[in-house]
């Protein structure tokens, strides 16, 4: 029996939605042939490096020895944070030569994770291939850190923790090295899984709101447009969700690199 | 057609059953930061770090179910 008070919006649903899909390929915009070109992702990533050049450049001449203005305030206080949060408190002594590489992984996930928020712009941190770089750049910094404090031999050895019964080290040293490795996986996922899961739910949400205004106009029934009110404020608040998180994401992949370098480099 | 939805859909409720536990283990790394800065606000800074490795470490079981998802 087919009943119908007005248009269903949701009958449409179960084929795959179109715009939602096409936001979300990484399929080449511009080809240079040879399996090389550049996705929407990296288009977006050129930019991003721009702009988070552009704006430490800015935010540094400003700074002298009270920062000036707002914008160089902000500046200073995510170095500082930095500086004191992750350097000092994840690294502990002679944190001073990482902050160069915290700093620029920082500003550059929160400037593309922030960028990645406005209508219409995709953040690279979106892409799995992104992230993957970041997370190999991160894991081959700490490992080479790890060998160069501890020398080739020494920090093989001090992947399992020191003072264990005998029998019990190789067994200990073969869950500690595959958490060693797996921690490639997890940076590179974490980032990934967050944004580009609270990206799908955003688009998900205004695809929603649409759907249920567009089916209001479609049949004239404007009782029909009631749930895309619930579904508005519910994008707001996801967007309000995902300012937060593009922030956390930035801190923790930054944070847990420092707590990485850290455990490679161990006790001086 | 029929078999690739329902493979999907197994999909996400394996995803599902794979975050019970990083979620309770989260939730008792939480737990334990949040009372640990409560008796001792002079470590909270130290016991932050601590919590952020062992949630990355909760959190890499979950992950790992995420990324079995793409692969199989």
């Amino acid at each position: 029996m087919e009943f119908h008070l007005t248009g269903n919006p949701l009958a449409d649903i179960a084929a795959p939605i179109e715009e939602l899909s096409e936001s979300f390929n990484s399929t080449f915009v511009v080809d240079f042939g040879g399996g090389i070109g550049l996705t929407q992702y990296t288009a977006w990533m050129i930019l991003i490096c721009v702009v988070t050049l552009a704006v430490v450049m800015i935010g540094v001449r400003k700074i002298k020895v009270s920062p000036e203005g707002k914008f160089a305030g902000l500046i200073d206080w995510g170095y500082d944070a930095v500086c004191r949060n992750m350097g000092e408190g994840a690294i502990g002594h002679g944190y001073k030569k990482h902050i160069p590489f915290l700093a620029t992984l920082f500003f550059f996930l929160l400037i593309s994770n922030i960028i990645g928020l406005i209508p219409g712009s995709k953040t690279p941190t979106g892409s799995l291939s992104v992230t993957w770089a970041l997370a190999l750049i991160a894991f081959v910094y700490f490992n080479a850190y790890g060998f160069k404090a501890k020398g080739g031999l020494g920090y093989i050895k001090s992947i399992a923790p020191s003072g264990l019964p005998g029998p019990m080290v190789p067994i200990i040293w073969f869950f500690e090295f595959f958490s060693l490795v797996i921690r490639l996986l997890t940076l590179a996922v974490r980032l990934y899984g967050n944004m580009f899961a609270g990206h799908m739910i955003l688009g998900i949400f205004a695809i929603m709101t649409q759907f249920f205004i567009l089916d209001a106009i479609q049949f004239a029934a404007p009782l029909t447009a009631a749930p895309a009110i619930a579904w508005a404020v519910f994008l707001i608040l996801m967007y309000c969700l995902e300012c937060l998180v593009a922030f956390l994401q930035a801190y923790v992949f930054t944070i847990l690199t420092a707590v990485y370098v850290g455990l490679a480099q161990g006790e001086h | 057609m029929e078999t690739t939805f329902i493979i999907a859909a197994l999909k996400c409720v394996g995803y599902g059953l794979g975050t019970i536990g990083p979620g309770i283990g989260l939730g008792l790394c939480g737990y334990g930061l949040c009372v640990g800065s409560a008796r001792q606000p002079e470590l909270a800074g130290k016991l932050f770090t601590n919590a952020l490795i062992f949630g990355a470490l909760a959190e890499a079981l979950a992950l790992i179910g995420f990324v079995l998802t793409f692969i199989f």
